[in-house]
């Protein structure tokens, strides 16, 4: 006889998700500490790593955010798509096109005043990363096309692209063979915020946010968007273009990843790598999934992963683990995620023992 | 003990988050009884059957059995005892055979099932019960009445002896609802099968049962037997008020052409002809019904009018110009308007909330903006006022369409279309599904309407409702519009057999 029987719940609450969510994670980081215990580490140390490393101090902070910047918008990259009912698992793609672009650009670029130098760049960053995008979108909005299947397969021809120029054409004269491009000369570089590191892409990921949460909850665009979303039929019905609606989200979240490409090689890297991306297209997701499509809360959870990424390397370093630590972590989290969304749906009853089906009275 | 009692519902008691859907019922049903449930949308009948069934468990109250007190965990353990429910939506896969689908889930074939045998059995039972149909004949095939019969029987074959019908007439032709109600009447004679009647019809409640329990708001308000029952009587119970049963349309003075339809042909999915060179008319201010059985292109036409679908031959004049490629988004504003018959699937958006579903027509009017940007004050504003005029039942504007009840719905579309200025309204199915309250309240809005001078397309497979509203009927077969006339000199029986394709020509 089962004791237990799951029973539909007929709404999700606000405080329900979020409880869910934070057991999900605490789930995953236990779980994760039994797989470092198994593997011989101390996994209270290991956490404790994680975090002075990450937040504890003002270099450890300066490195976590650096590394938020390209989360924040890839995430953004995946949400916005996502509330028109489209999946973009193409952000990595898009952002090595961006970063490619961007580096074309901030290589060979001449005769045009300073001053508009490095909005050109970030600008051809999106550019590139729109382009991109927008493939997909236009086959998915025109003929039907799975956008899940092209943008995820396009993401490998943008990176091999990368491989290829900067192991080809692009690799720096004299550079020891190493699989880069050579250094973005330094007055092209994406500007600090001043006394910091920081480049000031993290301003225009945080606006962006901002942007695109109006847009989605107080304009028509963003009406119109959600309604695709939610009922492309009825979108239909009340005279809008599901094609218009896919190719736009598809251009501008393509053109977000672009931009994220942009300022990780002329912000961060200044020079373009065969694979600079640890899968910070792929971490997106991961975040806007967690945030729920909504991009105010991407923010946070933008910092909170990038903290993960920092004290990831860190343990590596320092404990001398493997480097797939964590990715391993980030599967752990979203794997404890996605199981969690069943209690969202479900909630797990306990029996009275009169319950329980008997056939005596 | 074996008591002629078969099912025993006591102090039954379900609440889901926001509404108690059963309070404390009390249901009884005999041997070889037709035991009708009659009640509002909403007002928990399907609730209870589920329990029965074994989909849902009760918070409290208890079931019995043929006495014994069980505790369902599954639908299977229901029908292990005997008991089946033929859903509202068939539970059929179309590609398969009657046979098929009657063994499919059912473990006790085995493995592999030996079909010859069960098509044996089916055809005993469908002897038996004179519920004719060919077992090997792919469901795709069948008619909804046909259907519908490989439901009972897929229940007759697991051994039901309580069959549980949730609104079964609601896919049928008029026609074949009289046959499904002979059918049971037959089928319980012997005193083997009991039949528990899931309907808000009045007519065919008394056509049918034993008795009658009467539900509204989650609890029986009345329980008595089937003999001389008064319709007004029973219709106050269930809905708890007078209804204005003489609704009727008039006020017919002749206005200027509206609509003029000449020989449009409108292709399905399938790009095979659904619309089959149809012209018509249409005043301002006159109720045209088209009457027909599900299928018939009826959908298609409205689709057409409204831009949704292309036409391939053909014209439509609307106000002296002709809009036959027209969009949807020139349809509304061309004040146009449109009342699909599963606002689910399209009309609304379910994830969206109740506000945000109100001003799909009428986003793009300055009206909701404030420095470019949709103002939800305003929003807001606009969508209490259509909620209280036309008594949608919402906790607040936020909450998200899908979580309503049918009847919210139903309110909920009509009160959409009716809060801008219309010229022309198609409406599919208007009261499709909903109780003797709620159609009520649409058809009084449509007549008022049509008395405001909007002409109205009303597609519908309900006869009462097309004979009570029209000011003329045509009836819609296979594509073409068979046989236009006054409502005042239609009869019914011949409307029904035009449905049916009979008496075409005459």
């Amino acid at each position: 006889m089962k004791r237990f029987v799951f029973e539909r719940r007929l709404s999700t609450t606000q405080e329900g998700y979020l409880r869910v969510t934070v057991l999900s994670i605490l789930f995953s980081i236990f779980l994760f500490g039994v797989f470092l215990l198994l593997g011989g580490s101390n996994p209270i140390l290991a956490y404790l790593k994680i975090l002075r490393s990450a937040f504890g101090s003002l270099r450890g902070i300066s490195h976590t955010t650096l590394r938020m910047i390209p989360l924040v918008f890839t995430a953004l990259a995946f949400a916005l798509p996502y509330r028109a009912g489209v999946w973009n698992i193409g952000a990595e793609g898009q952002m090595y096109m961006g970063a490619f672009l961007a580096t074309g650009v901030a290589l060979s670029i001449q005769g045009m005043p300073d001053s508009l130098i490095v909005p050109a760049i970030i600008f051809s960053g999106f550019l590139a990363g729109a382009i991109w995008g927008a493939i997909s979108g236009i086959l998915r909005g025109l003929l039907k096309v799975d956008e899940i299947v092209t943008t995820l397969m396009m993401n490998y021809i943008a990176i091999l692209w990368v491989s290829y120029l900067v192991t080809g054409p692009w690799r720096e004269k004299g550079g020891w063979g190493y699989s880069h491009s050579s250094l973005i000369p330094k007055e092209r570089w994406i500007p600090f915020i001043t006394g910091t590191e920081i480049p000031v892409t993290i301003v225009l990921g945080v606006l962006f946010a901002f942007i695109i949460a109006l847009l989605l909850k107080r304009s028509r665009l963003g009406y119109e968007i959600r309604v695709v979303g939610a009922n492309p039929k009825t979108a239909e019905l009340a005279g809008m273009s599901s094609l218009k609606t896919i190719l736009l989200v598809m251009l501008v979240a393509g053109g977000l990843a672009g931009i994220a490409g942009a300022g990780e090689i002329a912000g961060v890297q200044h020079r373009l790598r065969m694979g600079f991306s640890p899968g910070y297209g792929f971490t997106g997701i991961v975040i806007a999934f967690l945030s729920r499509g909504n991009p105010l809360v991407i923010i946070p959870v933008s910092f909170l992963f990038a903290g993960m990424i920092v004290g990831g390397n860190t343990l590596q370093i320092v404990m001398k683990l493997p480097s797939g630590i964590v990715e391993i972590f980030q599967g752990m989290t979203l794997f404890c995620l996605a199981g969690g969304q069943f209690f969202l749906e479900y909630r797990m009853k306990r029996r009275k023992r009169w319950e329980i089906f008997s056939s005596s009275p | 003990m074996r008591s002629d009692t078969v099912v025993e519902l006591k102090g039954i008691t379900k609440a889901f988050p926001g509404v108690v859907a059963n309070k404390d019922i009390d249901f009884e049903l005999n041997r070889g009884e037709v035991h009708a449930l009659l009640g509002e949308n909403g007002a928990g009948k399907t609730t209870l059957m589920n329990i029965l069934s074994g989909l849902l468990r009760p918070d409290d109250g208890e079931i019995r059995i043929f006495g014994k007190p069980v505790s369902f965990r599954s639908p299977r353990e229901a029908i292990s005892l005997g008991i089946g429910m033929v859903h509202q939506q068939f539970l059929l896969v179309p590609s398969l055979s009657v046979v098929e689908n009657i063994v499919l889930g059912h473990k006790e074939e085995g493995f592999i099932p030996n079909l010859r045998n069960v098509e044996k059995k089916i055809k005993t039972l469908s002897e038996n019960y004179n519920l004719e149909i060919e077992p090997r004949a792919k469901v795709w095939q069948l008619s909804a009445g046909e259907k519908q019969r490989v439901e009972i029987l897929k229940a007759l074959y697991r051994e039901a002896q309580v069959l549980i019908l949730d609104e079964p007439t609601s896919v049928l032709a008029p026609q074949e609802a009289e046959g499904l109600i002979n059918a049971l009447r037959e089928m319980t004679s012997e005193g083997h099968l009991s039949v528990v009647f899931v309907s808000h019809k009045l007519p065919e409640v008394t056509a049918v049962s034993d008795r009658i329990t009467v539900l509204r708001r989650g609890r029986v308000v009345a329980a008595m037997e089937n003999d001389n029952v008064d319709y007004a009587v029973l219709s106050n119970v269930m809905v708890g008020r007078e209804l204005q049963k003489s609704v009727s349309p008039r006020r017919r003075e002749k206005g200027g052409i509206l609509l003029e339809v000449e020989d449009l042909v409108v292709p399905d999915d399938r790009g095979v002809p659904a619309v089959d060179g149809v012209s018509f008319t249409l005043s301002e201010g006159e109720i045209l019904g088209i009457a027909g059985v599900a299928g018939n292109g009826q959908k298609e036409l409205g689709e057409a009018l409204i831009g949704l679908r292309s036409a391939t031959r053909g014209r439509v004049i609307f106000c002296g110009k002709e809009i036959t490629d027209i969009t949807p988004r020139q349809a509304i504003e061309k004040k146009i308007g449109f009342i699909p018959e599963e606002p689910l699937t399209i009309g609304l958006a379910g994830g969206l909330s109740v506000a945000d579903n109100l001003i799909l027509d009428t986003y793009r009017s300055s009206r909701f903006l404030r420095k470019g940007l949709l103002d939800y004050n305003k929003i807001e504003g606009f969508s209490r006022g259509i909620v209280d005029t036309h008594g949608i039942k919402t906790p607040d504007l936020g909450l998200q369409v899908g979580h309503l009840s049918g009847g919210n719905v139903q309110r909920l579309i009509l009160g959409r279309e009716l809060s801008r200025d219309l010229k022309l309204l198609v409406a599919n199915h208007p009261t499709k599904g909903l109780d003797v309250g709620a159609a009520d309240f649409v058809w009084e809005k449509l007549i008022s309407l049509g008395e405001e001078g909007v002409g109205i397309i009303l597609i519908s497979e309900d006869l009462e409702e097309i004979q009570t509203l029209s000011n003329r009927i045509a009836v819609m077969y296979e594509g073409e519009l068979v046989g236009v006339e006054e409502s005042g000199r239609v009869d019914r029986k011949k409307i029904g057999l035009l449905m049916m394709g009979v008496g075409k020509e005459e």
